[in-house]
């Protein structure tokens, strides 16, 4: 790489590409050749090592509007410089332009497998879902804090060029330190070496927290919100009642494609469907009982018998399943939601039975 | 909503208010040691238990195991 003057393509949009403010926020892709707007500062910090010869420009209401596509039409128009590097934003807090930049990002490293950089301000929705695909400098959220952020980009991105590995981490790879080159960690599970062994880190951290000392953890555990409890059922004879459960039950064939392990699918089947022809789609407990007899997970015979006998006024006719084995919390979170939003678009639903393994 | 559940603390943690403790992890309310009809009895029982604390204000996460009345 030495001695080679790197290609640079520059990803802005509207406002930073000097095409107009909100109101041209609709506007399309356009490119001109050079840096323009921050492009200049970043060609400055770049200095001999590269070039930005082209930047390419999008409205920020254009590109949200259909983000894979329009990722893929600027994706088209980056590729035809046979750019070396690339360099998106930075947006700051602006989300609709951290979402293209991401989006641009995680485009053009798959396709050209180049290094991509960019920069936002840590609650942008930008961060959350393109940190895997691209290096995303920390940035404050005004844009009075852009030369230092371009900075940090280059110094990121010359550091990534040197091809230098991380020898403290297990695999070897290229992967600079979050920390030390100021972006967001890119959430990959690596192994890394240490100095001390997991038995003395911990109690050292332990003897710190004894002693009422300030310590680090190494792994912090996800932090669960409080849930205001639902008001009680008041006249059950005359409410419908609805099953759900994350044992895995599911109609034979598996139509939704729920997965046995890390599953991120649910689904609401005819519950008398289900009993009639099912299989269990989940390798994290003995199925074999289920299998035997489903009502051992999802109690269908004795809601039966309870709307029968006028205990209960009615089952509601779809069951909702899902598989939770090694199910990731965020994920389960969102299905929760997802779930309990169409349990409420039903509207005659009073209350839910979810019976887990 | 209400949980049965045979690791109730889980859902303690996670934030659910209604909780019931199920029988095993494999079968939340069955019991394959059981003979068919005293399965269905036991299961009766886990249901009831669970629509009974539906109908009951609870103040933050609450576990009901059937033994209780």
């Amino acid at each position: 790489m030495a001695g080679k003057k790197l290609r640079v393509v520059h990803f802005l949009n509207q406002f930073f590409g000097q095409i107009g403010s909100e109101d041209k926020a609709t506007s399309g892709f356009v490119v001109k050749e050079g840096p323009v707007g921050p492009g200049l500062a970043l060609q400055k910090e770049l200095g001999d090592r590269g070039d930005i010869v082209a930047t390419v420009i999008c409205g920020d209401d254009y590109f949200a509007a259909n983000v894979d596509k329009n990722a893929g039409e600027g994706l088209r128009l980056v590729a035809s410089y046979q750019p070396d590097l690339f360099f998106a934003g930075p947006a700051f807090a602006g989300g609709r332009y951290g979402v293209a930049c991401g989006a641009m990002c995680k485009a053009v490293s798959a396709e050209l497998g180049i290094f991509v950089i960019t920069g936002m301000y840590e609650e942008n929705p930008g961060v959350e879902l393109y940190r895997k695909y691209a290096f995303i400098c920390k940035a404050p959220n005004i844009a009075r804090g852009m030369p230092e952020v371009l900075r940090n980009m280059v110094r990121l991105a010359f550091r990534l060029l040197s091809g230098e590995k991380e020898m403290r981490i297990l695999t070897r790879e290229n992967l600079p330190k979050p920390e030390e080159y100021h972006y967001f960690s890119r959430n990959l599970l690596r192994n890394e070496y240490c100095e001390k062994s997991i038995a003395e880190r911990s109690v050292e951290r332990l003897v710190a927290k004894l002693q009422g000392k300030p310590f680090e953890s190494e792994v912090t555990p996800p932090i669960f919100k409080k849930v205001t409890p639902p008001a009680p059922i008041k006249d059950l004879s005359h409410s419908e009642i609805a099953l759900i459960s994350d044992g895995g039950l599911v109609p034979k064939g598996n139509p939704g494609g729920l997965a046995s392990r890390s599953n991120l699918k649910w689904g609401a089947y005819d519950i008398e469907a289900v009993f009639r022809e099912y299989e269990v789609t989940h390798a994290g407990y003995f199925n074999d009982h289920v299998l035997e007899r489903p009502d051992r997970l999802v109690p269908f015979d004795v809601m039966r018998d309870l709307v029968k006998e006028g205990k209960v006024g009615k089952l509601h006719r779809t069951f909702f399943s899902t598989s939770g084995n090694c199910t990731v919390t965020k994920r389960c979170g969102e299905m929760g939601e997802e779930i309990g939003t169409e349990i409420k678009r039903r509207e005659t639903i009073a209350g839910a039975i979810l019976t887990s393994t | 909503m209400v949980q049965i559940t045979a690791i109730p603390n889980i859902a303690q943690m996670v934030g659910v208010n209604r909780i019931i403790q199920g029988r095993a992890v494999p079968n939340p309310v069955g019991d394959p040691s059981l003979p068919k009809e005293k399965e269905k009895e036991l299961r009766r029982k886990y249901i009831l238990k669970a629509l009974e604390l539906l109908q009951k204000d609870v103040e933050g996460p609450t576990v009901v195991t059937l033994e209780e009345t």
